[in-house]
């Protein structure tokens, strides 16, 4: 017999939106600044009278589920907050940012792996693990935007950046503190960054580290 | 109303019956005999005649274009080996033109990696390179998908080869393999001679001969490549910068490194080499000969030394690989497409 949770999976899978009553514990995703949530377009000042405006953020998740891989893309955009059918089975559980390692390789997906969703660099092939777009009066020219396009490069050694979520009775949230992962980019030098790299992957780890998880009482 | 419903319901299951009839058809992959077993997983695309057509359909059509005048096989004509000829360079959208000389397109089960610097680790995910590329199609996914769509005969097509209307975009590239799989060149004279259907004359079997001794390292039978990336001993175009392999990893060994070309149907697909310079076979064999080339491995090969007989025979040989069958083979042809 199909499981709740393995119908809840596959639905995640597909990319359908989940019934999250059906979950009882919630694991949340969402964005923040200096520890409180936001929604975008967020404006907030930065620096000594820099206005810094985040109007795009867009990240893969995945996690191994029922001895499943389960991936997410999480568009803040249009999405303030994200719910993640996630049952922790055991103590607890690794969450990693970005798409599982050499996707691409393995044909063409659906769902949250489409193409057609803009996450995928195709003439250096390989997935855009996450993307972040804006715009900044610190930004001294192309119209103050700034544009960061994170992920690695084929063959590239580097460790997946994650984060482990542990079993709580309360809902949880992880909270990506946009403020700390500004600070980590050289905005004002390199507002643009599209390729996959090492400094795209040091962005993308720098993710992880702004990553707050928080209990939520009920 | 409840007659109409049920109509229309007997309609759709007819339909469903006819679609789902054409997905094990005949298959239109066959390994050649003495082959090795394809690389590409048949079982995650499994090739039906409804899948090739629509990706045979979508090969010649403009459309996949951003101002509908570039189809794939602008740059990869069948005539050609499903290569360019006449011009160094890839010509895109607009006039403007590539930094490479497209490679032919036949045999690509067997083959893991894509492009000349092997960017692309699918089959099924290379077409997005060309699709997408500014100086190529120029074309976005969502809007090339939104132009299918609106298309009956796509739409038939797609309904046809899977069971759905709606062109997505696993639709769309799992088909273009389908056609790109049955791109199987393994009639020419050489393959004959191997299945002891005909024999070499001498100079051919002679140029079999220097082709073992000199060339078969890095272009093995029967393929002709070992798809790895080599240095080909040519020194970087000033203008094209082209790094090659290392583009993908940054690893400074991969520099000037291209993937090796398969030497099957070469009278058709010159010009030759990664960026076109050489136009002529001869031009290459002159290029290699004296040459002492350094593997993938770091393995300093022996020098290729070709005398002018060797010469002679060893493009004698190379002429046997020419696969008329393949490139006159009308299933390649364009289809009629009516939108």
């Amino acid at each position: 017999m199909v499981s709740a949770v393995s119908v809840l999976v596959i639905l995640a899978v597909l990319g359908v939106a989940t019934p999250l009553s059906a979950l009882g514990q919630t694991v949340q995703v969402s964005l923040g600044w200096q520890g409180k949530p936001i929604a975008l377009p967020h404006s907030t000042m930065m620096g000594e009278g820099k206005t810094t405006t985040l109007e795009l953020v867009k990240l893969y998740l995945h996690y191994q589920q029922q001895g499943q891989w389960v991936h997410h893309l999480l568009d803040f955009e249009s999405q303030a907050q994200h719910t993640l059918p996630i049952r922790l089975e055991q103590d607890s559980m690794v969450i990693y940012l970005g798409t599982a390692k050499g996707l691409d390789a393995r044909g063409v997906r659906s769902g949250p792996l489409d193409p057609s969703q803009g996450m995928y660099w195709t003439w250096l092939t390989g997935y855009i693990q996450a993307k972040v777009v804006g715009s900044s009066t610190m930004v001294k020219h192309a119209k103050n935007k700034f544009e960061y396009h994170l992920g690695h490069r084929q063959d590239q050694a580097y460790e997946l950046p994650h984060l482990v979520l542990k079993k709580s009775a309360s809902d949880q949230v992880i909270m990506l503190d946009m403020a700390c992962w500004l600070q980590q980019t050289n905005m004002a030098t390199q507002p643009k960054l599209v390729e996959p790299g090492n400094s795209a992957t040091a962005l993308l780890q720098a993710m992880a580290n702004c990553c707050i998880i928080n209990q939520v009482h009920k | 109303m409840k007659v109409l419903a049920t109509y229309n319901l007997a309609l759709m299951v007819l339909l469903a019956l006819l679609a789902s009839g054409s997905k094990p058809s005949i298959p239109p992959f066959k390994v050649p005999k003495g082959w090795p077993k394809p690389v590409y997983q048949f079982s995650e695309n499994p090739v039906t005649t409804a899948g090739v057509q629509l990706g045979r359909a979508l090969f010649y059509d403009p459309i996949l274009s951003a101002d509908s005048s570039t189809s794939c096989s602008s740059c990869h004509s069948p005539y050609n080996a499903f290569a360019h000829t006449d011009h160094t360079l890839s010509h895109g959208i607009d006039g403007r033109e590539g930094r490479r000389n497209a490679p032919a397109l036949f045999n690509l089960a067997w083959q893991p990696l894509f492009m000349r610097d092997g960017a692309a680790r699918h089959l099924d995910m290379q077409a997005l390179m060309p699709i997408t590329h500014p100086d190529e199609m120029g074309e976005t996914l969502p809007h090339l998908l939104a132009k299918l769509n609106k298309s009956n005969y796509y739409k038939q097509a797609a309904f046809n080869a899977w069971g759905d209307s709606t062109i997505t975009s696993p639709i769309m590239l799992k088909s273009l393999s389908q056609f790109l799989l049955t791109l199987v060149s393994s009639t020419a004279r050489y393959d004959e001679v191997m299945a002891g259907k005909a024999v070499f004359s001498e100079p051919e079997a002679k140029g079999h001969l220097v082709f073992k001794q000199q060339c078969q390292s890095c272009h093995p039978e029967p393929l002709f490549t070992n798809h790895k990336f080599e240095r080909n001993g040519l020194p970087m175009d000033p203008d094209l910068k082209d790094l090659g392999r290392y583009e993908v990893t940054l690893q400074t060994g991969d520099s000037l490194r291209f993937m090796v070309p398969t030497l099957r149907n070469l009278e058709y697909t010159y010009p030759y080499m990664h960026d076109g310079r050489m136009r002529k076979l001869g031009q290459v064999l002159t290029h290699y000969s004296g040459k002492q080339l350094v593997t993938s491995t770091s393995k300093q090969l022996p020098a290729i030394t070709i005398s002018p007989d060797d010469r002679v025979h060893l493009t004698a040989f190379l002429l046997t690989l020419n696969d008329r069958g393949f490139i006159f083979n009308p299933a390649h042809e364009a289809p009629e497409i009516r939108r």
